[in-house]
């Protein structure tokens, strides 16, 4: 191996500097999601002419691809994609706590991912028990669906990728608290920030659990023990599993839904030229939620045999949850009144990911009152409802950190005008295929259905699957034509002359575009400032400057031994 | 949208009613108001932006208040039906009930299985384990104008007894009896459907529920009783019959 | 003062430039990026074993012969793992002790000792083990010997990786004489010890 070869490999293989990592990170998750959407084109073919896939192969789709978009797109673009890319950034330091770490937690995912696209081939066919994985199906996989080995591996790909954001996240943690820039107290850090370490605290407190009700799953597999199992001999509980997942699954919503949120708090300001509204409401409302997200995690669980009293503390705590979300979409919303709003390529699609959590917001409330739920409990309002939550995270929110990012890390502009129409278009096809789903789950169809064909009281409305599967491939097809341009982009776009395009104030705008290893040369960024401040008043508005970016470069004074090295 | 509803028991469709009008009203208020500031502030009607905001915005914060408010409502009416249909679903205070209105107690076993359901009826006499228990496939026959107590458990995986028509859903776990009941109005044929992902059958999972009038229902149950073919205890022990058969099966397929 | 204002960064405005800096004013106060990350994954490992005992008091509420199958454990075995545990916890104590005094050597030996400990510790269980799949005890006989064998071989493995962090912190503060190395060896250490002590009553005491 000559040289030049090495030092490929440890550039942009094997590298520690997490922009590279974060860039990885960001890519391979876009290409699962590509994996993902083909999935999601599959079955929803099979949905507007049943019978074009065998009925394990559209449950084994649907589980695949809803474990692809939480686990291997979601989590991998917006935690360790955006959080690796931005927060040494943001917080003005060099690289992340623990470089070697951060590798090893990509890498550990990309074997994660390549074990489950393995599990989808082994003889059998991979695991279609659903993206919740609910044992006794999953528990006895040969009795129940005949996939021992897409089983296993399909429960060792979610092990090895939860080993992996469990890296990321202490290094995110570690990062944030210790790694932190000359000024900048907690109260100073950019949205994002926050955002990101209320998620990764989430993330460690909810996941460890699930690890716990995964290894009895694996022991119930392997061992032949009955934790989840009931025979004639033994009693297991399998409620116990779904206690143990929805534990996790509830904050798990919020780990992703808090970067995205946190994307949209950035991108708002700089867009209207104003401060943000309410910076500490934002935080503490996320903070709160944050809390309450882990006392509500049975409301997926109402009609599932937990006790009828204990339901009605679920079911408070999850509608009181619309409290803190409330004061958070309204604080955001009142960060544009008196603003300029710019419509930038990332503004449309912030405000559109912002209008689309309204609604994804407002429809977890039937979901949530439990005496609603029990009609809507597994229908098609579920799907509406977390399309409108999870696709507005993973797809809108991301699109629009994408967009707006995109000079800072690759030294290239996206095209401003086709990022409006991308957005524009996404909207719309992205509303063909979710909304309709509200009013099939009101006519009480069930999800995971591969056809409605079999009741009666369902015949009417085949057209509707019809209209969204049609939708479904207009959304698809729009993003495949993004996917090219923006790989053409990183190669072939335009250059960026300024490396402060948006004219936004947080510190990773100091720097240039794209940073340099080390990010900071020999300068180093010190806070001065709250993280957004625009509008200025004062000697700046007089030279026709209305932000005040958040710190300053300063130039590190040698030590007299580095001066010696340099002399000599 | 919803499918035609064969019961007079109010309690799930006006939480249903409720809750959807409130956040339909909400969301559209929101939208508005969204549209009105984009509009209003956007950089061409508005080039200059502003630190302060104007106080008829600021309050906005009372769409919180009516939120919280919307919520305790919700939560109210909620709590008072839930208490109806799961806490007090034990067999006295279903009994009462069905005495108020000088209706009839049907009580019901149903248990779910890949991929459709077996209901047991405790017969003419009223008593369970005796010969002339009927066990029926898929076909849930019911009078009218009764109150129906339905204990559900399943012998294999999980599965969901969803009747949409009753607005009644609730999961069949191995292992734990779960009971719901539900009244029935008027005769027809009402179909049931599986709501929990229960393996490659799930969407065949389709049963029945036949309404028919109080003189035809008690024909039904003489004609039906003690004609069980199928033996009771194999189904009543948990899990036994179908498991071992589906293992039993699977290996000899393999 | 002119040259000490030339900065070495491509394609950064002159705007952001704020001045000049001695690097000792940058050194960001507060706890070690180390100490930190390693209690928080600490915190999610005791997370994880927190849910299996929960998961293992939530069944045996309902088992009634739970307490019957307790008495066919092994006390004897159990409880000399429970003395070499404690008895790894106090050279791990010294290993932090010596380590921090800058006593490397002594700190190695006791780093050392610590590790030994936890592989008797796995050698003790093993046997146990053997000992009981002999007498025809195994993980799917019941809901205890099903949590018996999944909890304390999740603590098992969890003693074998201590002892093999301890092995691998043996080797590198050798040459780098890392105190937070030996100190978070040492606090796994604690951890795996502190876990055994709610272990040892829940499966051998009752």
């Amino acid at each position: 191996m000559s040289a030049a070869e090495t030092s490929w490999v440890k550039q942009y293989l094997f590298s520690t500097d997490h922009k590279v990592i974060g860039k990885q990170y960001l890519l391979t998750g876009l290409f699962m999601a590509l994996i993902g959407g083909i999935l999601a084109v599959a079955f929803r073919t099979n949905l507007a002419s049943p019978g074009v896939l065998s009925d394990s192969a559209y449950l084994r789709l649907v589980t695949y691809h809803g474990s692809i978009m939480f686990f291997w797109v979601a989590m991998p673009v917006l935690l360790g994609g955006f959080g690796n890319l931005l927060i040494p950034l943001m917080i003005g330091a060099r690289d992340m706590a623990f470089p070697t770490l951060n590798m090893l937690s990509y890498w550990t995912f990309v074997v994660s991912a390549i074990v489950l696209i393995l599990s989808f081939f082994v003889p059998g066919g991979g695991f279609s028990g659903g993206w919740t994985i609910y044992p006794p199906l999953s528990a006895m996989p040969d009795a129940f669906l005949g996939e021992h080995l897409g089983t296993i591996l399909f429960l060792l790909a979610v092990a090895l990728e939860f080993a992996s954001m469990l890296m990321g996240g202490v290094n995110f943690i570690a990062t944030i608290i210790t790694m932190r820039t000359k000024g900048l107290s907690f109260f100073r850090l950019p949205l994002m920030i926050w955002m990101q370490l209320i998620a990764s605290v989430l993330f460690l407190l909810s996941v460890t659990p699930l690890i716990a009700g995964a290894f009895m799953l694996m022991m119930d597999i392997f061992a032949g023990t009955h934790f989840f199992t009931v025979t004639a001999e033994h009693t297991g509980n399998p409620i116990l599993f779904q206690h143990l997942f929805w534990f996790f699954g509830h904050p798990e919503v919020y780990v992703i839904l808090f970067p995205a949120l946190g994307i949209i708090a950035e991108i708002f300001p700089a867009n209207t030229r104003r401060p943000f509204y309410s910076y500490k409401t934002l935080v503490w409302t996320a903070i709160i939620a944050g809390v309450l997200s882990f006392l509500v995690w049975a409301h997926h669980q109402f009609v599932a045999g937990i006790n009828p009293y204990s339901a009605i503390w679920f079911s408070v705590f999850t509608v009181a949850i619309s409290v803190p979300f409330s004061i958070s979409l309204v604080v955001m919303g009142l960060s544009l009144v008196n603003g300029s709003i710019r419509f930038t390529a990332p503004m449309v699609w912030a405000v559109g990911a912002y209008a689309m959590f309204i609604i994804g917001g407002l429809t977890g409330l039937p979901l949530g009152a439990f005496t609603a739920d029990v009609y809507f409990h597994d229908t098609y309002f579920v799907v509406a409802h977390f399309h409108y939550t999870v696709f507005t995270i993973a797809v809108l929110s991301a699109i629009a950190g994408l967009y707006y990012w995109f000079p800072k890390w690759f030294g290239r502009q996206l095209n401003e005008t086709f990022g409006k129409w991308h957005a524009i278009l996404t909207l719309i096809f992205y509303n063909g295929f979710a909304f309709p789903g509200f009013f099939l789950g009101l006519a009480g169809h069930p999800r995971r259905y591969a056809s409605l064909g079999f009741f009666e009281y369902l015949h009417e409305y085949q057209w509707v699957h019809v209209m969204m599967t049609v939708s479904t491939y207009l959304l698809f097809a729009t993003q495949l034509v993004f996917a090219v341009y923006f790989i053409y982009a990183i190669f072939k776009g335009k250059k960026v002359e300024d490396p402060n395009p948006w004219k936004a104030t947080t510190l990773e705008w100091l720097a240039p575009s794209p940073p340099p290893h080390l990010n900071w040369g020999n300068t180093h960024p010190i806070v001065e400032h709250d993280p957004y401040e625009y509008a200025v008043n004062g000697e700046l508005k007089a030279k026709g400057i209305d932000f005040l970016p958040q710190g300053k470069l300063y130039v590190l004074k040698k030590s007299d031994a580095e001066k010696q090295e340099q002399e000599g | 949208m919803r499918p035609l509803r064969a019961t007079d028991y109010p309690g799930i469709d006006l939480s249903i009613d409720i809750v959807l009008w409130g956040i339909v009203i909400v969301g559209i208020f929101s939208f508005i108001i969204l549209a009105y500031g984009l509009w209003r502030f956007s950089a061409k009607r508005n080039p200059v932006a502003s630190r302060t905001i104007p106080p008829a915005f600021r309050r906005l914060v009372f769409l919180d208040i009516a939120v919280l408010i919307f919520d305790i409502v919700l939560l109210a009416v909620n709590i008072y039906f839930w208490a109806d249909l799961f806490i007090e679903n034990d067999d006295a205070s279903i009994q009462e009930r069905a005495a108020a209105e000088n209706a009839e107690v049907v009580y019901v076993k149903a248990i779910g299985r890949q991929f459709f359901w077996t209901f047991l009826y405790p017969g003419p006499d009223g008593q369970w384990n005796t010969n002339d228990d009927i066990i029926r496939g898929n076909t849930l026959v019911l009078p009218a104008n009764a109150y129906v107590a339905v204990d559900i458990t399943a012998n294999d995986v999980l599965h969901s007894f969803f009747l949409p028509n009753f607005r009644i859903k609730y999961d069949a776990i191995p292992g734990i009896n779960t009971r719901v009941w539900f009244k029935t109005t008027r005769e027809g044929k009402y179909e049931i459907a599986c709501a929990e992902l229960c393996g490659a059958g799930h969407y065949k999972m389709r049963g029945e529920v036949e309404v028919l009038s109080q003189k035809n229902y008690q024909e039904w149950l003489q004609q039906v009783s003690g004609n069980s073919y199928l033996r009771y205890a194999s189904l009543t022990t948990q899990g036994e019959s179908t498991l071992h058969n589906n293992e039993q099966n699977s290996e000899e397929t393999e | 003062m002119a040259q000490e204002l030339k900065v070495e960064l491509e394609g950064v405005s002159k705007d952001a430039i704020g001045g000049v800096i001695e690097q000792e004013e940058l050194e960001p106060a507060g706890a070690p990026p180390a100490r930190v990350g390693f209690w928080v994954f600490i915190a999610g490992e005791v997370i994880i074993l927190l849910s299996l005992i929960a998961s293992a008091i939530y069944f045996r509420l309902t088992y009634p012969h739970w307490h019957e199958t307790s008495t066919f454990t092994n006390v004897i075995i159990s409880t000399i793992n429970t003395f070499i545990l404690l008895t790894g916890s106090l050279t791990a104590v010294l290993a932090h002790h010596f380590a921090f005094a800058d006593a490397w050597k002594k700190a190695r030996r006791f780093l050392l000792l610590t590790m030994l400990c936890g592989l008797a510790f796995v050698g003790m269980k093993a046997y146990e083990y053997s000992l009981e799949i002999h007498h025809g005890f195994y993980p799917n006989t019941d809901p205890f010997w099903m949590f018996y064998y999944t909890i304390t071989g999740i603590h098992g493995l969890h003693v074998f990786a201590g002892a093999c962090i301890l092995f691998g912190v043996w080797l590198y503060v050798r040459k780098t004489k890392s105190k937070y190395a030996v100190e978070n060896a040492a606090l796994y250490w604690h951890f795996v010890d502190l876990v055994w002590l709610y272990i040892f009553p829940m499966f051998y005491l009752t």
